[in-house]
This record gives C-alpha cells, sequence and structure tokens, in this order.
C-alpha cells in the first residue's frame, strides 16, 4: 500500500533502513545549528516591516469581572496610537478557538482575558496608552475550585453560557471498556484514593507573537507556532487562502498544544490590527505564559481499583475533573496494559481559572498508569516497575495474545519486548535493583530520606502520519527538500535530511529543507513535537525513493530537444546509454553502473541538463485502519526512574539521577532524540516538584504569574540525566520508528509522587510535590 | 513585559551629590539596579512612590566598590558587587558566613551587577506588594489591609508582622551582617546591622530617603569563633531563600539569626542561649532549632515554615562545627 514498487513490503514498518548512511548517526551536524548557536536564527520576534506598528493587550485586571464602563479616549487621542480595537467594536469578528475567545466576547471577563487591543507606533506608545485607559468593573464572584464550582449552592459563573449550572461536560465525557463491576469482583483487593494536580503553566522562553502585513487582498503572516496547516485554516477569514503567505520562523520553547491554540489568536489579531490601520502589526503578547492554563491544571482523580494478590490489575475506575483522560488515541491505560475492565469519566465547570488555551494532555493520561503502579506495588509491597511489567499489554489484552494476534500478522518480531527492554535498561543504568526498597526503609548516612520513582508508559506518536513533501534537485546537483518549517525542537529539518540522504543516496551536505510555501502537497511535521517526525518520514522516504527512480531513469535515457526561455537547448544522448535503471545506483551524489562502478557521473555533472526533469512530490495520506492494518497497537515503551533525598527537616527534595529509557522503534537521529529526552526529564522534573501558579483565594489573581515567582528547573537542579535509547522496531512508521517528543516531559511530570513515596512511606499524591506538602506528610506541618 | 515609564537618571559624583539629588520627590537610589529596575517594570509601585529620578550611585567617587581588611577590620564598599564579595579570599578567610550568603545570592548573573548595598535595601518579596500594576495596595504601599493575612501566605511571617505587614525581608546577606555583628555606615551615621531593617512605606530599611549605606563594617571573629550561612530555596541556582540562617559560634557565644521569617531579619536568641557554650552535636543543634522557633505563629499556610526554620538553625549550628 505504501510501498512504492513490487516486491516491496507492503508496510512501511517494514522497510529496512538504509545502512551505512545517515540514519541512526550521531553528531550529524544539525541544518539548523550555526543559525542557532550563533543568534543568527529569525524568530518572529526578530520580524521587522517598513513601518510596521506594534500592538499589545488591554487583559482584565480581575480573575472574573464585568467591564461597566471602558473609555478609551484618551489612549486614542495619544499622539502615535493608531487604533484601540475594542472587545464590542461591531466591526470585529474575534477569533475563537475551540470555543474559547482570546479577546471578551462579552463583558464578561476573565483574568487573562482581553478587551482591548492597543496598536501604535512604538511599543512605548502602546504602553503609555493601555495606562491612559479607563476602566471601571464590577468583580464578580470568585471559584477557585472545580468541584466547589460543581456543588448545587455555587454561584452561577457563566450565566450568559449557561443560566443554570457551572457544569460543563469535557468532550469525551467517558471511556468504557470490559465490564468495571466484574473486574472489581475478581479482584482480591481493591483500593481508593485521590491524587491532585496545581496550576502549572507552560512558561516557556518565547512569549507569543505574531505579524500581519496587508497588501490589497493579499496577506503575510508571520506566525509563532509549528502547525502551518491548522493556522492557515484559521486564517480563512481574513483572505482568499490562495493569496496569503504564511511563515512560520523558528520557534523558541513550544509544545503541540501552545502552537495549536494559543498563538493562533496572536496572529489573528495581527491580521485584523494590519486590516483595520492598513499598516504591517505586531502583536505582542507577553504574558502569554501565565495567562494560558492548561487543561490538566488544577485536575482531581478519584481512583478506585482492584487486583489480585500477584499484581494483575482487574479494574481501574476513575472520577476526574478537568484532566481530559477518556480520548481512546491517548488514553495510556487502555492503549498500552492488559488491564481488562476501565471505566474513566471526566468532567468539568465553568470556574475561575485562567484562559484554558492548550492542552498537555499527555501528563494526564500518563499519571493514571504511574499512579495506578505506584498505589497496587505500594499495597503489595512491590517494585512498581514489577507492576507495570506484570500488567503489560496493549487494549486490554496481554502480550502473549499481541504477539498472536498483531505482531505476527503485521509483520513485527514477536521476539521483542518493548517493556521489558526499557525497564531491563533503565534499571541496569540506574542500578535499580540494588537501590530500590521498600517505602520508608531507607534513611542515608546525613539523616535524609532515600527514595527511587519509576513511571512507564506506552510511547506517543507510535503511528503512521499524513505527510506531503516535494524534492527538486538543482542545476548543480544541490537538491532541495520543499516542505513547510516546523520548528518543533526536534531537528526535523536535520533528520528528513538524514532520510532523504541515505534513501536518494546523495549525500547529506547536498540537501537542504527549504522551507516551502505549502499547500495540502507539502505539509510536513503536522501536529507538534509529540508526532512531528514519525508523521512526516513516511513521505519524506516515498519522495525520496521516488526522486531516485526518477534520476535513475532520466541518466538512462537520451534529452530531448527543448525549448527554455526562448533558446534551443540541444538534444544530448543518455548519460548511462544502453543501461537499464536497476543496472544502475546513486551513492553520495555519485550514479555508478554496479557492475562496473568506475562507470560513474555525480549528480552535478547530470543536473545540469536534466534539472527540468527532476521534480517529484508525494503526499501519504494515514488511511483509516492506518497503515493499511485495521488498527494500530501502541506496542513501544519508555520508562524513567528517578533517585532522590528528602530532606526530613526541610521538606526539601534533592533529584541525584534521573534515567530515561525510550523505545524510539528505530531511532533517525540519536542526538536529536537525546536532545528530547533530556528536556522533557528537566521539564517534567520541574514541573513534578516545583511549578504551580498560586492564586489569592479572594480576588483569584495569580500571584507569581512571571518567571521569579515562578520556579521553573534550570540545569543545575538535576545532578544527572543518563538518556538512553532502545530500538525494537515496533513502531508503525517507516522502519518500525516512532517519537520521542512530548513523552519525557509528560511521564516525568508525574513521576515525583512515587519517588516521594519510596523515600518516606507516605503518599503525596498532589503536583507539584512540594516542601509543605512532604513536611505535612510527615506529621511536621 | 511593559517597556518602563520615562525617568531621569542622575548620575551622582559624590556622596553628597547623591544624597542631595535623593531630596527629591520619588527620587530612588540605585546601584546595579537588579531590584529596583524590576519594580518599575512591573510597576508594582502606586504613582506617588514610582521612581522618577534614579540617582546613579556607580559614578561617585571615590568609589563605594571595595573589599579592605584593616585592623582585622572588615570594609566593604556599599557598591560592591556580590560576585566580589563571594570570590573574595578576604572575606572566605575570616567571614565565612557572609562569603556563602554571597555566593548564595540569586544567579550568577544578578551577582554580577547586584551590590551588597543594594541587597541589604531591597523591597520585599511579598507577592501582593509585588504583583504587578500595584493590583494590591498592601500596608506597605500606604494601603490599610495586609492582604496576605487572610491570603495566600505560605511564604509569609512565622513570627506575626510589624504595623500588620506580613511580608517577610528576602535578603540572604543581611542575616549574616546580624550574625557576624557587623555595623552599616550611611551618610548620616553608623547602624548596628540588627537595628538596621523596619517596615516602612515601601522600604525596607530605617534610611532616611537622603540617606546612603557606604560601607558595611564587619570585625574579626573572636578566637575560637566560626560562622556559617544556610539556606533553603526550591532552586538552589537562583531563588530567594525560603528561609536562611547565619550562625557564628564558639568562645562560649553564639549569634544565630534567621532571614525571610520575618520583617527583618530574625536573631534567633533563645537558639543562641540553647547552644552557647556548647558542644555542637546533632542533638545540640536539634534542641537550638526547636528553641528557635518556640515564639513562632503560624498563619494559615505556612505552618510548615516554622518546621523549616528549625531545621534551618540546626544545620547553621552543625556547620559551625
Ligand atoms: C531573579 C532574582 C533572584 C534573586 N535572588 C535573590 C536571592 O536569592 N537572595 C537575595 O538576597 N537576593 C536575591 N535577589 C535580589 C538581588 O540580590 C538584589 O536585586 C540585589 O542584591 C540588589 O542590588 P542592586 O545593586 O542591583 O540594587 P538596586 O536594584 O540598584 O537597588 C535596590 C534597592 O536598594 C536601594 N539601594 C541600593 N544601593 C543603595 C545604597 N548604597 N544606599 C541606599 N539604598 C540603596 C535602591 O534604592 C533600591 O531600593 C534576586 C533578584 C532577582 C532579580
Amino acid at each position: 500500500m505504501y510501498g512504492l514498487k513490487e516486491g516491496e513490503p507492503l508496510y512501511p514498518w517494514l522497510w529496512p533502513a538504509p545502512e551505512g548512511g545517515m540514519i541512526g548517526k550521531r553528531r550529524v551536524p544539525r541544518v539548523d545549528g550555526y543559525e542557532k548557536a550563533s543568534g543568527s536564527a529569525v524568530y518572529t520576534r526578530d520580524i521587522y516591516r517598513p513601518g510596521m506598528l506594534y500592538a499589545k493587550f488591554l487583559r482584565s485586571p480581575h480573575a472574573h469581572a464585568k467591564i461597566k464602563r471602558l473609555d478609551t479616549s484618551k489612549a486614542e487621542a495619544l499622539q502615535g496610537v493608531r487604533a484601540v480595537l475594542r472587545y464590542d467594536d461591531p466591526g470585529i469578528q474575534w477569533p475563537k478557538l475551540s470555543g474559547q475567545a482570546l479577546v471578551s466576547d462579552t463583558n464578561h471577563w476573565y483574568e487573562g482575558m482581553v478587551g482591548a487591543v492597543v496598536v501604535g507606533e512604538s511599543e512605548a506608545i502602546v504602553d503609555r496608552a493601555l495606562r491612559l485607559i479607563e476602566l471601571e468593573m464590577e468583580e464578580l464572584p470568585v471559584i477557585l475550585d472545580v468541584e466547589e464550582a460543581l456543588k448545587p449552592d455555587a454561584p452561577i459563573m457563566r450565566p450568559d453560557v449557561d443560566p443554570k449550572s457551572n457544569h460543563r461536560p469535557r468532550f469525551g465525557p467517558y471511556f468504557k471498556y470490559g465490564d468495571i463491576e466484574k473486574g472489581f469482583a475478581e479482584a482480591d483487593k481493591v483500593i481508593e484514593w485521590k491524587a491532585i494536580t496545581e496550576h502549572d503553566v507552560w512558561a516557556g522562553v518565547e512569549a507569543h507573537v505574531g505579524v500581519a502585513e496587508c497588501r490589497g487582498d493579499y496577506l503575510d503572516v508571520w506566525h509563532h507556532g509549528q502547525n502551518w496547516l491548522t493556522m492557515m485554516t484559521g486564517l480563512r477569514p481574513y483572505s482568499p487562502l490562495n493569496k496569503i503567505h504564511l511563515y512560520l520562523p523558528y520557534n523558541g520553547a513550544f509544545f503541540g498544544g501552545s502552537s495549536l491554540i494559543a498563538s493562533h489568536h496572536t496572529a489573528e489579531v495581527a491580521v485584523i490590527a494590519a486590516r483595520r490601520t492598513g499598516c504591517p502589526v505586531k502583536v505582542l503578547d507577553d504574558e502569554s505564559h501565565f495567562v494560558g492554563g492548561d487543561e490538566d491544571a488544577r485536575s482531581r482523580y478519584y481512583f478506585k481499583v482492584g487486583f489480585k494478590l500477584d499484581g494483575r490489575i482487574t479494574a481501574v475506575q476513575l472520577r476526574c475533573y478537568e484532566a481530559w483522560v477518556t480520548e481512546t488515541t491517548t488514553n495510556k491505560i487502555y492503549k498500552g496494559t492488559s488491564i481488562p475492565n476501565i471505566y474513566i469519566t471526566c468532567d468539568s465547570a465553568a470556574y475561575t481559572k485562567p484562559f484554558d488555551q492548550c492542552f498537555k494532555h499527555g501528563c494526564s493520561t500518563v499519571r493514571v498508569t504511574t499512579q495506578v503502579w505506584e498505589h497496587v506495588a505500594g499495597e503489595l509491597g512491590m517494585d512498581p516497575s514489577k507492576i507495570a511489567q506484570i500488567n503489560d499489554g496493549v487494549e486490554g489484552h496481554d502480550m502473549a495474545y499481541v504477539n498472536e494476534h498483531v505482531k505476527k500478522p503485521q509483520g513485527f518480531d514477536t521476539a521483542r519486548d518493548s517493556c521489558k527492554e526499557v525497564n531491563e535498561l533503565g534499571k541496569k543504568i540506574m542500578e535499580w535493583d540494588k537501590k530500590w526498597h521498600l517505602p520508608g526503609t531507607k534513611i542515608l548516612p546525613n539523616g535524609k530520606y532515600h527514595g527511587m520513582g519509576y513511571v512507564s508508559t506506552v510511547e506517543w506518536a507510535h503511528t503512521v502520519g499524513t505527510g506531503g513533501m516535494g524534492i527538486r534537485v538543482n542545476a548543480d546537483g544541490s537538491v532541495d527538500l520543499l516542505a513547510t518549517q516546523c520548528d518543533g525542537g526536534w531537528a526535523g529539518q536535520t533528520a528528513y535530511s538524514q532520510i532523504a540522504a541515505d534513501e536518494m543516496g546523495v549525500s547529506f551536505e547536498d540537501i537542504r529543507l527549504r522551507p516551502f510555501e505549502g499547500r495540502d502537497g507539502f505539509v510536513t511535521e503536522p501536529g507538534g513535537g509529540s508526532q512531528g517526525l514519525s508523521g512526516s518520514s513516511l513521505t519524506t522516504v516515498r519522495a525520496s525513493r521516488k526522486m531516485k527512480q526518477l534520476i535513475l531513469e532520466k541518466v538512462t535515457q537520451p534529452t530531448p530537444l527543448r525549448r527554455t526561455l526562448g533558446n534551443l537547448m540541444p538534444s544530448r544522448p543518455a548519460f548511462f546509454p544502453n543501461k537499464k535503471p536497476e543496472e544502475l545506483d546513486m551513492k553520495d551524489s555519485v550514479i555508478f553502473e554496479k557492475a562496473h562502478p568506475e562507470n560513474k557521473k555525480t549528480l552535478a555533472q547530470i543536473a545540469g541538463a536534466l534539472t527540468y526533469y527532476l521534480f517529484v512530490w508525494d503526499y501519504t495520506m494515514a488511511h483509516t485502519g492506518r497503515g493499511g492494518v485495521e488498527h494500530e497497537y501502541g506496542m513501544v515503551r519508555q520508562a524513567h526512574f528517578v533517585e532522590i533525598e528528602v530532606d526530613p527537616d526541610t521538606g526539601g527534595i534533592e533529584i541525584l539521577k534521573q534515567v530515561s529509557v525510550n523505545d524510539g522503534g528505530k531511532v533517525i537521529n540519536p542526538d536529536a532524540f537525546n536532545g528530547q529526552q533530556y528536556g522533557g526529564a528537566y521539564m517534567g522534573l520541574s514541573r513534578s516538584t516545583k511549578e504551580t501558579l498560586y492564586f489569592d483565594p479572594k480576588t483569584g489573581l495569580a500571584l507569581n504569574d512571571n518567571l521569579i515567582g515562578y520556579p521553573v528547573n534550570v540545569m543545575n537542579d538535576v545532578a544527572s540525566i543518563d538518556c538512553a535509547i532502545v530500538e525494537t522496531g515496533l513502531g508503525y512508521a517507516p522502519y518500525g520508528s516512532c517519537g520521542v517528543g512530548e513523552d519525557g516531559g509528560a511521564c516525568n511530570h508525574t513521576i515525583m509522587p512515587t519517588a516521594v513515596y519510596n523515600a518516606i512511606g507516605k503518599y503525596v499524591d498532589s503536583e507539584p510535590v512540594t516542601p509543605d506538602k512532604i513536611l505535612k506528610a510527615l506529621g511536621k506541618a | 513585559m511593559k517597556t518602563v515609564k520615562k525617568f531621569t537618571r542622575v548620575n551622582a559624583k559624590t556622596v553628597e551629590e547623591a544624597v542631595s539629588a535623593l531630596r527629591a520627590a520619588n527620587a530612588w537610589a540605585m546601584a546595579g539596579g537588579t531590584d529596583l529596575v524590576g519594580t518599575m517594570r512591573f510597576e508594582i509601585l502606586p504613582d506617588t512612590m514610582y521612581p522618577k529620578i534614579l540617582v546613579n550611585l556607580k559614578t561617585i567617587a571615590p568609589t563605594l566598590d571595595y573589599i579592605k581588611e584593616e585592623k582585622g577590620m572588615l570594609q566593604i564598599g556599599a557598591l560592591t558587587r556580590l560576585e566580589d564579595i563571594a570570590k573574595s579570599s578576604v572575606v572566605k578567610s575570616k567571614w565565612a558566613a557572609l562569603s556563602e550568603a554571597a555566593h548564595k545570592t540569586a544567579s550568577p548573573h544578578i551577582r554580577e551587577m547586584g551590590t551588597l548595598g543594594g541587597n541589604i535595601c531591597q523591597l520585599t518579596r511579598c507577592w501582593y506588594f509585588r504583583l504587578h500594576d500595584n493590583r494590591f495596595f498592601c500596608v506597605r504601599k500606604g494601603g490599610k489591609t495586609c492582604f496576605a493575612i487572610s491570603g495566600e501566605n505560605r511564604y509569609h511571617s512565622i513570627f506575626g508582622g510589624v504595623s500588620a505587614c506580613m511580608a517577610v525581608n528576602p535578603s540572604d546577606t543581611a542575616p549574616a551582617l546580624v550574625a557576624l555583628n557587623a555595623k552599616i555606615v550611611t551618610s548620616k551615621r553608623t547602624i548596628n546591622a540588627e537595628e538596621f531593617w523596619a517596615v516602612k512605606i515601601p522600604r525596607s530599611t530605617v534610611l532616611e530617603n537622603d540617606e546612603i549605606v557606604k560601607e558595611v563594617q564587619i570585625p574579626g571573629p573572636a578566637s575560637g569563633v566560626k560562622s556559617a550561612f544556610v539556606k533553603f530555596a526550591l532552586r538552589s541556582s537562583i531563588d530567594f531563600p525560603i528561609v536562611n540562617c547565619a550562625a557564628a559560634i564558639g568562645g562560649g557565644t553564639a549569634r544565630i539569626c534567621l532571614n525571610a521569617v520575618y520583617n527583618r531579619p530574625y536573631r534567633a536568641t533563645k537558639a543562641e542561649e540553647s547552644i552557647a557554650g556548647k558542644a555542637i552535636d546533632v542533638a545540640s543543634a536539634h534542641a537550638a532549632g526547636a528553641a528557635a522557633v518556640t515564639g513562632a505563629i503560624a498563619l494559615a499556610m505556612n505552618k510548615w515554615k516554622i518546621q523549616v526554620a528549625a531545621g534551618m538553625v540546626k544545620k547553621a549550628i552543625l556547620a559551625c562545627a
């Protein structure tokens, strides 16, 4: 189905990766390396257009309030102010994404919401104008807790949406598999507990920004985001799409949810402001780190779990507020275990939570498995990695079933056991078997508790993705991969070039991913970091193979007489006369006869004559029953381990060592892969131990919404991180590969409760696990 | 982040010039600017207090940037950067608590800009006081309410309030100066370190508006006295202290000072009494830690800090062994 030639294996995961080339090689120079390291890389913030104006938001100063009076006249009158766009401007259709408004669509305002956009000639002028806006508001009730909002006597928060109730169903309100009651009946033991998360935000490095310039109907937009296609679609109201040029410059610190949802608003407001003023406009949303909530933030999880005394889990019931854990494809406890009976419900409410802009739902679904392993292991006095192994499986089936019914028919290697392999390797590096102990039983000579934490789950992006790519050979033999640029941190530009180099037989140095204004045919790297490479490598392989085939065909044929720019180009004989394409090969940009390798021509030598012909494109759609198989199963695993010390005097946690092992199936660029692991571990551990916004209980205002008060881990907050790679070939992308982005960040977010439990022998199932909570659990506060 | 409102800068050439410039309304002394510029950018103060004139002390000659030991006394100019103090072999040799405190302050970048004078004069980090755009007009700004009392007070005072303010003093060097019995020499007078801090609107010291710190003087340690500084923060690399503690112990005496637990550095006299003259071991240090917090009063969310304070006293004492 995906293969191009007769006899080629049907499925891309069965295609062997070319050997001895760039794929899997270390120290491959990153295509974007020089630009980024030297500071010359252009980010959206670096875009300047002649005559460009600046725009900033007037945000709600209250967590929940109504506008009584908004007087923008003084701001409008300030010299250098070009426009004040108000929430109630009848001429503006403010953008909405996922049903959420950035700019308030009523006089009802939440913290983070925008009531006006000021556009002026400089940032300083805009700031001055913002200070001149007079705003009178009526403060409305504040409810900071989702469960409080659902109480029958709670004040109604959004009567305009629902005058009777604060209840809001999450989309996908429940997930059911098996028979939960039967599962409990079969259990030897049933336990219940509650876990919570506080309010973490993305607090990235580059705040949102968007630039727009109108030239009549034509529109140029510079978007701080990863996903070309969804942004393009979002621009539909503003111009015919074939008149829009959408550029995605480099991104500094990002993730899919933020890119998909939050940053779009900024670019759209830039378009609205540019249309209104007739000038290019840069919208700076400097507060975006902190006003954007995460749907996982302030979640509540009520667990009820049944299990056998040997560690086999028979039932998982979960009642969830806020966290979105019911969606089938991201539901880790279903996707990556043999647990036969699962029932999860998900609910939400209208309450005082800053603009719920993005999702990092990886964290919430991993939290379910982490919590279940931890508590069942705790109850049985077992090592949680053993519980993970015992319950390993796929969609309710154990691995014996998966071997027989999935791996075999789909051609995967049944001898490979990803869970076992990541666990064994991780434990070896961590010296887990030597270090792990029963909870609360090891006090070190320095008086501190010693703890070992563990999380394991299925990898995210194990699926075949949809994408498109064009390839062109230039007259000098250099090669362009024509695709949208999407800077997601997984070194996509480099990794695609590695694949293309090996598949075409072109030297890596001759290839460049040329950010191409892509439409359907040329959109690579969709989604976010979690899906990027595995999603688009299929089309890269196919396009590269097509190009190689085309080159080998063209060099065996004479080039006919042709006319270019009015000149008559003479016909010329074939470069390899009387040869068939299959008698030739290409390596390192040299085409040669297999039987007589001395008969050769460089790509540069033939490209001048053939460049008009050497263009291919490929578009590969991930079919329903994706990959040509009925269903894709999550068979690749990751495991993360952490060793900590807990100070009983302060409740402080010191992270001594962290180990991440990811099964990448087949890893294209191991350095970039490690980069995702390292970054994920730092970010995840940061959220697990420190990051939370604190709110004033009366006003509901966030109190630490800046990078001094909101502590994001820096390098020396984790003593050492060891990253290791397993390659089982059990992913569905070409060569059996799968992605790694998002995984480490989400998993390590959930790990600290397990380590702290192992250290002090008491559960602290509230993230982040801060010193106050530990001291409380120890009975010292 | 907003652009800073317009202000005037005065490059003072002498201490007298600085003092005279500071007499103008809304004039503030500026050293490294690492604290002051932040307050301006975030617009935390009401207009009546917002810095409109910045009096640059770095241009004063002869410079107030020096570290010297004279007749056994350590003299540090107010404009000396924290990093220079942390690295100074003179400071390290006899005044370990200050060396360590300077080293543990903020991040390398901030220590390269921030000065000792600025560190001891910095405004409180109470998040109600610091919230951008003067969202909370609290007692420290001339308002009537300390919003922390019934609000988010996990990091606030465990020894009650002063003038109804529950904020804490965030300085790392301050407790070291108190433990080391330092004197602060200003343009007007010489003040015992212990008496230097106060609850003012909005400042944190007893200084008049037209008074600047010129020098910090620390006597040489008596024989047998060892000093140490310990700090507990979420991120050891940059964060303000949750609680810190400096101690100078030996020869039958003990001076122990906690910070970030009260409006001013808090001299833990009960701990001093408990440990002075005793052999230092885990049990005696623990007992002194417990003694240090006997008068503590928890707010709704900060009971844990009492435990941390006791723990930090214990650690500071053990570090003096
Ligand atoms: C991210 C961050 C982290 C930090 N972490 C810590 C920490 O862990 N521990 C800690 O102790 N501090 C910390 N700080 C505070 C930092 O140490 C201070 O900002 C710095 O020491 C102030 O010195 P400065 O020279 O920059 O002062 P400035 O910002 O110039 O001035 C600060 C204040 O002191 C006044 N002032 C300055 N010099 C004098 C003088 N000679 N006489 C009278 N008044 C004067 C100014 O008017 C102003 O009010 C941190 C700051 C930041 C931004």
